[in-house]
């Protein structure tokens, strides 16, 4: 009798206190409720967008108003995704139609692959969820590798934060000046240092093995690019290869060709880099045309750093918007003067630029990405 | 330099700069002490505020925080036995037990005296040290770094648990699952089957949380409450003699500071290495190492000052390389590059104010800390005195949530729940866990340092003269403690062993068959993949399936041999240990030796207690899956109902959950909370 009737007023409590937690749930449950009035409100914004652009501005702020966009970075807290990101959040949402607030939240996993697959797949497409990850994640898909489950070509790209250029270093003592001297008939040999696959001295070190005969040894498995510097600096490797702007900011006397104790032996562009004129021209040495292809994907990607993308299909005037107001912020003098102090060196590249960039590379024929597949395939 | 070193102690006395310190201690301070969340919790949540904080405003605040949540997560170890984060493991191993014999008081005195030599003596040494540093870390090269890890790894496995057998089990079982992920050299996906989440690795704080805490709090659903836990520690008391504990050994202090110190300062060891080997160390010289993991005053005295003296030892390599030794310190280099300071030489130079700084700041934070915590070790303490009933619901959300940061997925509490179930495996049948972290810790390390040491140097690289010192050391450390081993087990036959002793050998002999067919397993996955991504798993896996199968035919034999001798469960070394503990305290003359620890509930409990014990932790983790963080309030408010008995007590503590979790975590911390499979809330 007496547990027949514990269990009765259990229940009795369960479901008064199951009531009160849903009532509660309206004050405290905030980010979810606007994320689900933001899906319910969606058809009549996406509707929308053929009508005149003030009207159409008018429609952004009213979504816009009083929401929270939540930057998904795929990299970790502190990293240089995550500082931009931050950054922008401090100071973007005043450019923004209705001037929603930004969050940051790091989905680290897989190289960034995570937060990729879940920003195509799981996201809100309704203009609250911006993700950015590396910009090397095209190189996954184009391999065919395991794990990918987006196409970097459908995303909305509202922008990519630099445009960055590679150069290798090597020790004076080395006795390589220039990549040539790697090259037959000299052969010297020369100890790169690479972190893994994908990172430049993997991809460049193979090429040129692959395409120039380079006697290179490439030495794989340190742990990002300050303990790179260290084994270079230990003397245990000669030299390695890293984005310019990345190496300058972490040794000052890098900067043009300062350190009489390294060299530039090459510059990964397809254009002239003023900053180390010395540099060799790595894209005169190619002579076969599809290698030169190759060599133009494998650079393209430094042009695209820290991009920033909506989910697939979102609406179109959101988008707009955001890539705007991105330009704003990119030249607001306040942004700038906290990108200074963060050392970090940002020159914007517009949304058009990101989507037209990742449609060239799949439009690259197809011949021109298989020997892609083949030069660079961890399986080599 | 003193006149920078001064200067720089006056730069950190101004108002705002001190309030920033005094902010991030506070937060440290109560981080720290929540079980499940730790140091990198709470520096990953705050970093984005120092945005707007200048460089030395953003340091106090930051640097503060982080080496206080090391003193107060030492307290939680001590009186909950749940580590805050990796690295305040072996804390757990001595402390925990003294608490349990009622010497809580006596544990808190001894860690918290030890926090403050320790975080000294570290913050000393990168004051001295940071002029001298680069000849030092660059003599040593992948070689060195590998041998070290090694070094490591047979410490611990040679010191901890009962066997060296198990102990090499448990370190080959963690091995194995570094090699969870994608592998760094070719990007191939080893074991992670079809998981995207399992890319990138097992990350430690699921596990760490599972395997201490998870297990823990099962352990306290089933045992309920212990009036004879409580009784013990109903007041506080013997505080002082912790300290005096703690002076007394200050030799042992110091040398165990000079480790965290030395082991934090190699880049690619780091902190969570340095209170294993000061550990271990601390036994290998002890003359009662058999009091290791059982309450030893030594141990404890060991592990806190280690734990507290890596942070200094962590700077150095973080701030003249850019290179972080561990987790926290990678977050730690985020701050650099947000307030535009660059790691390197600069900071011995232009900058060589703000690593002074650095110094103070750590010498203050935790003299803050620690009179703090002494001030209020009553309230703090009572902690221990409370009805267990009381603690799980709390717990369960806490070390939950602290689980789900690492990567914010609902993997994150399915891996902290299988860390739970093997740490409850392993406490039944008396396997040491906390190899396994280091294990996790380091397994990386191992693989990745022997392929650059092999690419660079063949196999010449054990030729080096460091390598070759530090493989004699290693040597030894495996000789000395199995030959100690034999010595006591020559002597100690004629122990008696509780009654509970006979069911352990057949339930090891089942979890040694069950690491075998992992192993086996393991090999077997991974005979298809390229040479360089299957040499480190299949040499671990190999590893693993040959000490496994040894240990299931040793067990066997002493199956077999008792079974002849029709003895009732005779003592063997290798299985004595959890209820014979009623040693004398030889650390205190004419002290009354310390009541006996009660054996763990796994070992005794009935299959109605289990069956309670895993149907509450179901029902909660059914109703986080349901209904997101709001069944912890659910679950609270229905555990509570049940065991105290009181609807209005019930209801207050649910309220309490709810509010904590919304104000506390989500809104000051800003940590997201799980959200359930039903749309409802």
């Amino acid at each position: 009798m007496e547990q027949s009737s514990n269990r009765l007023r259990s229940i009795t409590a369960l479901s008064t206190l199951v009531l009160v937690l849903a009532a509660c749930a309206d004050d405290g449950g905030d980010s979810a409720e606007e994320e689900g009035n933001g899906g319910t409100a969606e058809p009549a914004d996406v509707d929308s967008t053929d009508e005149a652009d003030g009207d159409s501005t008018d429609e952004v702020a009213e979504f816009y108003e009083g929401k929270t966009i939540t930057i998904v970075v795929g990299l970790s807290t502190g990293g240089s995704f995550d500082v931009i990101a931050r950054l922008l959040a401090e100071h973007m949402p005043q450019y923004i139609p209705g001037e929603p607030n930004i969050i940051v939240e790091n989905m680290t996993g897989a190289g960034s692959m995570v937060a990729a697959n879940h920003v195509f797949n799981v996201a809100e497409n309704d203009g609250t969820v911006i993700g950015t990850f590396l910009g090397s994640l095209i190189n996954q898909e184009v391999l065919e590798n395991p794990g990918v489950e987006y196409a970097m070509d459908e995303f909305e790209w509202l922008f990519a934060g630099g445009n960055n250029t590679g150069v290798c270093i090597a020790r004076a003592d080395s006795g390589v000046e220039t990549l040539e001297d790697t090259m037959p008939p000299e052969g010297a040999e020369l100890r790169l240092a690479y972190t893994g696959p994908g990172s430049p001295g993997f991809d460049y070190g193979l090429y040129f093995e692959e395409v120039l005969g380079s006697n290179l040894d490439l030495i794989g498995g340190y742990d990002g690019n300050a303990e790179v510097r260290l084994a270079v600096e230990r003397g245990e490797v000669d030299g390695y290869c890293v984005v310019y702007e990345t190496a300058i900011a972490a040794h000052e006397a890098w900067e043009g060709a300062g350190d009489p104790e390294f060299n530039y032996i090459v510059h990964l562009g397809t254009s002239s880099f003023d900053e180390v004129p010395e540099a060799t021209y790595a894209y005169d040495l190619i002579e076969d045309e599809a290698d030169k292809q190759v060599f133009e994907v494998m650079v393209a990607q430094n042009e695209i750093f820290w991009p920033f993308a909506f989910p697939p299909d979102t609406p179109q005037d959101r988008v707009d918007a955001l890539r705007l107001a991105a330009q704003e912020t990119f030249d607001d003098p306040g942004f700038q003067a906290a990108v200074d102090e963060s050392g970090l060196i940002v020159s914007p590249v517009p949304g058009d630029d990101v989507q037209a960039f990742m449609e060239r590379i799949f439009a690259t024929p197809a011949p021109v990405l298989e020997r892609f597949r083949e030069l660079l395939s961890p399986d080599q | 330099m003193l006149e920078t070193f001064l200067s720089s102690l006056a730069d950190l006395l101004t108002l705002q700069t001190f309030g920033f310190m005094l902010l991030g201690t506070a937060i440290g301070f109560i981080v720290g002490i929540l079980p499940g969340l730790g140091g990198p919790v709470a520096l990953a949540t705050m970093l984005p505020f120092v945005f707007v904080m200048s460089p030395i405003e953003g340091f106090a605040f930051l640097l503060s925080m982080l080496a206080v949540t090391g003193t107060t997560s030492d307290i939680t170890s001590v009186l909950l036995g749940i580590p805050g984060d990796a690295s305040s493991v072996t804390t757990v191993l001595d402390g925990h037990p003294m608490a349990k014999r009622g010497e809580a008081g006596r544990a808190l005195g001894i860690v918290l005296t030890t926090s403050v030599i320790g975080a000294w003596f570290g913050a000393l040494v990168l004051g001295l040290i940071m002029p001298v540093i680069r000849p030092i870390v660059l003599s040593f090269g992948p070689p060195e770094l590998l041998m070290l890890a090694i070094l490591g790894l047979t410490f611990v496995a040679a010191i901890m648990g009962r066997s060296l057998v198990k102990g090499l089990i448990v370190v080959a079982f963690g091995l194995l699952l570094t090699t969870i992920g994608a592998d760094p050299q070719s990007g191939i996906p080893r074991y992670t089957f079809g998981q995207l989440y399992l890319w990138e690795g097992l990350n430690i704080v699921p596990v760490v949380v599972g395997l201490f805490g998870g297990a823990e709090v099962l352990a306290m659903i089933m045992s309920r409450s212990s009036p004879e836990y409580e009784q013990r520690n109903r007041k506080i008391v013997g505080v002082l003699q912790g300290v005096r504990d703690a002076f007394r050994h200050w030799w042992l202090a110091l040398r165990a500071s000079a480790i965290g110190v030395g082991a934090g300062i190699l880049p690619g060891l780091g902190g969570v290495a340095a209170q294993f080997i000061a550990y271990s160390h601390a036994q290998q010289t002890s003359r009662h190492p058999e009091e290791f993991g059982r309450g030893s005053v030594e141990g404890l005295v060991a592990a806190g000052g280690a734990n507290n003296s890596k942070e200094g030892g962590q700077l150095v390599p973080t701030v003249a390389f850019g290179i972080p030794g561990s987790g926290q310190m990678a977050i730690l280099l985020g701050a650099f590059i947000i307030m535009g300071i660059q790691p390197g030489p600069a900071m011995l130079s232009e900058n060589l104010d703000l690593t002074f700084s650095m110094v103070w700041i750590i010498i203050l934070s935790n003299l803050l800390a620690v009179s703090v915590a002494f001030a209020f070790l009553r309230p703090i303490g009572r902690v221990a005195q409370v009805d267990t009933d009381f603690l799980v619901p709390g717990l369960l959300a806490l070390l939950t949530i602290g689980a789900f940061t690492a990567n914010n997925s609902t993997a994150d509490i399915v891996v902290m729940l299988a860390a739970t179930l093997v740490g409850v495996l392993f406490i039944r049948y008396d396997w040491p866990r906390a190899p396994l972290i280091l294990a996790l810790v380091l397994g990386g390390e191992v693989e990745r340092q022997f392929f650059v040491s092999h690419q660079l140097y063949g196999w010449e690289w054990v030729q080096r003269p460091i390598v070759l010192v530090l493989g004699a050391v290693t040597a030894l450390g495996l000789l000395v403690p199995w030959l100690s081993r034999r010595r006591r087990a020559s002597t100690a036959v004629a122990r008696p062993v509780s009654g509970h002793g006979p069911k352990l050998p057949a339930g090891q002999m089942t979890l040694g068959l069950v690491m075998a067919f992992a192993a086996g397993s393991a090999v077997l996955l991974a005979t298809d993949w390229p040479f360089r991504s299957r040499v480190f798993p299949i040499g671990v896996a190999g590893m693993l399936l040959l000490i496994a199968v040894v240990s299931v035919v040793l067990d066997g034999i002493y199956l077999t041999r008792r079974r002849a001798e029709r003895v009732p469960a005779a003592a063997s070394p290798r299985l004595r240990g959890v209820g014979d503990s009623s040693f004398p305290d030889h650390s205190v003359a004419g002290a009354e030796p310390p009541p006996t620890l009660p054996p763990p509930a796994y070992q005794t409990a009935s299959a109605r207690l289990w069956a309670t014990g895993v149907g509450w932790l179901g029902s909660c983790y059914l109703a986080l899956w349901l209904f997101g963080a709001w069944g912890f309030v659910l679950f609270s408010l229905a555990y509570l109902r049940y065991r105290l008995g009181s609807w209005l007590g019930a209801l207050a503590y649910a309220a309490g959950i709810w509010a904590f979790l919304q104000f506390f975590v989500n809104g000051f911390l800003g940590i997201r909370l799980p959200f359930g499979v039903l749309p409802f809330i």
